[in-house]
């Protein structure tokens, strides 16, 4: 009999509101990645980040897109939004 | 070039500009220190438009980052007209310190305009600093009242003699200005660093916020440099250091804003 050690959750167990806060944590750390995806989700979808869905990502990149702008300019906000729906295969 | 490295590269400068000061005797250290002051204006117009020219045209921070370069190559031209012309001189009927003060004010303007650009780039992108509001109006105000008291005293001082008829201390009176709104902004743009703590972006920021305190301790050093008689030389040793700090920091935030930009983020090196 044997013991697992508890490891660390994987991509496809983590919420969408969580994988899209690792992505933006590259560039704006933990913190305020998981803030963004909060304020965000309420402001284009009207509620929480914990009822995200891939489908949801859409409205959502409408609303990071200004905010990632002017913190990173066009061409990195594009690539960064690129890289996000890449990893929800949205 | 890590983060890492670029981030040392202000303690290099620094180190290497008090090294050359001390081999030095203390008669020959002038041309040092103007040399000093000088590449270290160069340095940071160039940071400051490398950071620019990362972002596209209309871009919120070319803005910002543009109007901090213009700063300091304003100031870059008012030295070397100074130390070449010399300001008693006249340009098509007009005394250069006239002049001079004219593009002192510009480069006083265009550093709050830039820094209140920085300061204000986390709320235009729509998100909410850290901290309660009345901690961060707490922060905002303990800065506020540190600028007003370093370079307050300056700026009574420089008024007097402006108002007794120096017209050459006009161009002080304006650089105080702009030293007590640029200096009170520190808070903002220190709270912007602090919220994007294990982000690559918060390396411009933390480093733009070091340049501030640097410049916050130039102005300090200042205050306390007439009440340290007999000290003259040493105090302007530090005070130099400073300002060596301070432009090669800015330098130093420039190039990290451009790896954020180019270079695809490493999470490991934040």
């Amino acid at each position: 009999m044997g013991f697992t050690p508890p490891s660390a959750p994987t991509a496809s167990a983590k919420t969408i509101a969580e994988r899209i806060a690792d992505r933006l944590a590259i560039y704006l750390g933990p913190h305020t990645g998981r803030v963004a995806v909060k304020t965000f989700s309420m402001k284009a979808l009207g509620r929480g980040p914990e009822t995200l869905e891939v489908a949801d990502f859409a409205k959502l990149e409408q609303a990071l897109r200004p905010m990632l702008r002017t913190l990173l300019g066009s061409a990195r906000a594009e690539l960064v939004i690129a890289d996000i729906r890449r990893e929800l295969g949205a | 070039m890590s983060h890492r490295r670029i981030a040392s590269f202000p303690l290099v400068w620094a180190a290497a500009f008090v090294a050359l000061v001390l081999v030095l005797p203390s008669d020959s250290r002038t041309g040092v220190f103007l040399a000093q002051n000088e590449l270290s204006k160069g340095l940071a117009t160039v940071g400051c438009f490398v950071a620019a020219y990362t972002f596209e045209r209309g871009a919120y921070m070319r803005r910002a980052w543009s109007f901090n370069a213009w700063c300091y190559l304003l100031l870059l031209s008012r030295d070397l007209t100074t130390n070449l012309v010399g300001p008693d001189a006249v340009f098509l009927g007009i005394k250069v310190v006239a002049i001079l003060g004219g593009v002192v004010f510009a480069a006083n303007l265009s550093s709050c305009i830039g820094v209140a650009l920085l300061a204000r780039a986390w709320s235009i992108a729509g998100l909410e600093l850290p901290g309660s509001r009345t901690s961060r109006y707490a922060v905002m105000l303990v800065a506020a009242m540190l600028a007003v008291g370093i370079s307050g005293s300056d700026l009574v001082h420089d008024s007097h003699k402006l108002f007794a008829g120096d017209l050459a201390s006009m161009h002080h009176v304006v650089s105080d200005l702009g030293d007590i709104f640029g200096l009170a902004l520190i808070a903002p743009v220190l709270l912007t660093a602090i919220a994007m703590r294990g982000g690559v972006l918060t390396w411009p920021w933390a480093l733009l916020t070091a340049s501030l305190v640097f410049w916050l301790l130039y102005d300090a050093i200042s205050l306390i440099e007439e009440s340290l008689p007999g000290h003259e030389t040493a105090a302007r040793v530090v005070r130099e250091t400073f300002r060596a700090l301070a432009c090669a920091t800015e330098f130093a935030a420039g190039l990290a804003q451009r790896r954020v930009l180019i270079a695809p983020a490493d999470a490991d090196e934040s």
